[in-house]
């Protein structure tokens, strides 16, 4: 799962968001690392509405603006729950040993 | 808000496929506002470039999904617009002389890109026959 992938999805833990809803969620969840665009977004949420991850929710529009809001299916949740476990095991592989790392000194 | 950003932000989304910005454009336009400044006038760059690039791979992908003999019948298609273009260029030599001629292969052009089937052959049929009317025995053809 790609990162913009997994971001999408975190940003629809809480509920339905709509496109920009996301963008910002996906930045503030991501220490702002993730600034997705919009051509990205959107590739992002084909694929995952592909995959059954989310549903695309109710549509509104306001100010002559349209929204339409994401949510996550249990199958997204659930894919999204795995691969935060597989992430977490990666991590532990590293943040484990951290602490008896062998480094070499580095030669001139 | 900026009607000038909506609309060239629906320029930049004519590199998606028709169907697919009929289902999605509006949104896009929607996001692509909300996440625009409240004075801005031109596309962000980096939202252009990922529209340019989505708009592609959304073509791209669609492509795939397509049945065998519609990618060949797509492949023909563009081949013989490659060969009616190249003609087109070619007849551009002789403007002054055969503008009938050239209009034609410009239209069977046309008719070839936008998919008119009957439209390119007829034009195709009458332009071979201008062409080659010097050839031919002044009262085979009626004009």
């Amino acid at each position: 799962m790609s990162s913009a992938s997994y971001f999408i999805l975190a940003a629809l833990l809480d509920g339905p968001r709509h496109g920009y809803g996301i963008i910002k969620q996906a930045a503030d969840l991501s220490d702002g690392r993730v600034r997705l665009a919009a051509g990205t977004l959107y590739g992002a949420l084909d694929r995952l509405a592909e995959e059954r991850f989310i549903l695309a929710d109710r549509q509104e529009v306001l100010a002559g603006r349209t929204r339409r809001y994401y949510r996550l299916t249990d199958h997204g949740v659930r894919a999204l729950q795995g691969e935060a476990a597989r992430m977490e095991q990666a991590a532990r592989v590293v943040t484990r040993r951290s602490g008896s790392a062998v480094t070499t000194p580095r030669l001139a | 808000m900026s009607g000038r950003l909506r609309r060239r932000y629906e320029r930049l989304l004519f590199t998606y496929p028709s169907a697919y910005r009929r289902a999605h454009g509006e949104e896009m336009i929607g996001t692509l506002l909300d996440a625009a400044g409240p004075d801005q006038q031109l596309p962000a760059p980096r939202e252009a470039a990922s529209l340019l690039l989505g708009g592609l791979r959304t073509r791209a992908r669609q492509a795939a999904q397509r049945s065998p003999r519609r990618l060949w019948a797509d492949g023909l298609q563009l081949g013989v617009l490659l060969i009616v273009l190249v003609n087109l260029g070619h007849a551009f030599h002789t403007l002054s002389t055969f503008p009938l001629w050239i209009a034609l292969v410009a239209l069977g052009a046309l008719a070839v890109l936008s998919g008119w089937t009957r439209t390119a052959l007829i034009a195709a049929t009458v332009a071979a026959l201008a062409a080659a009317r010097p050839l031919l025995p002044p009262v085979a053809l009626p004009w």
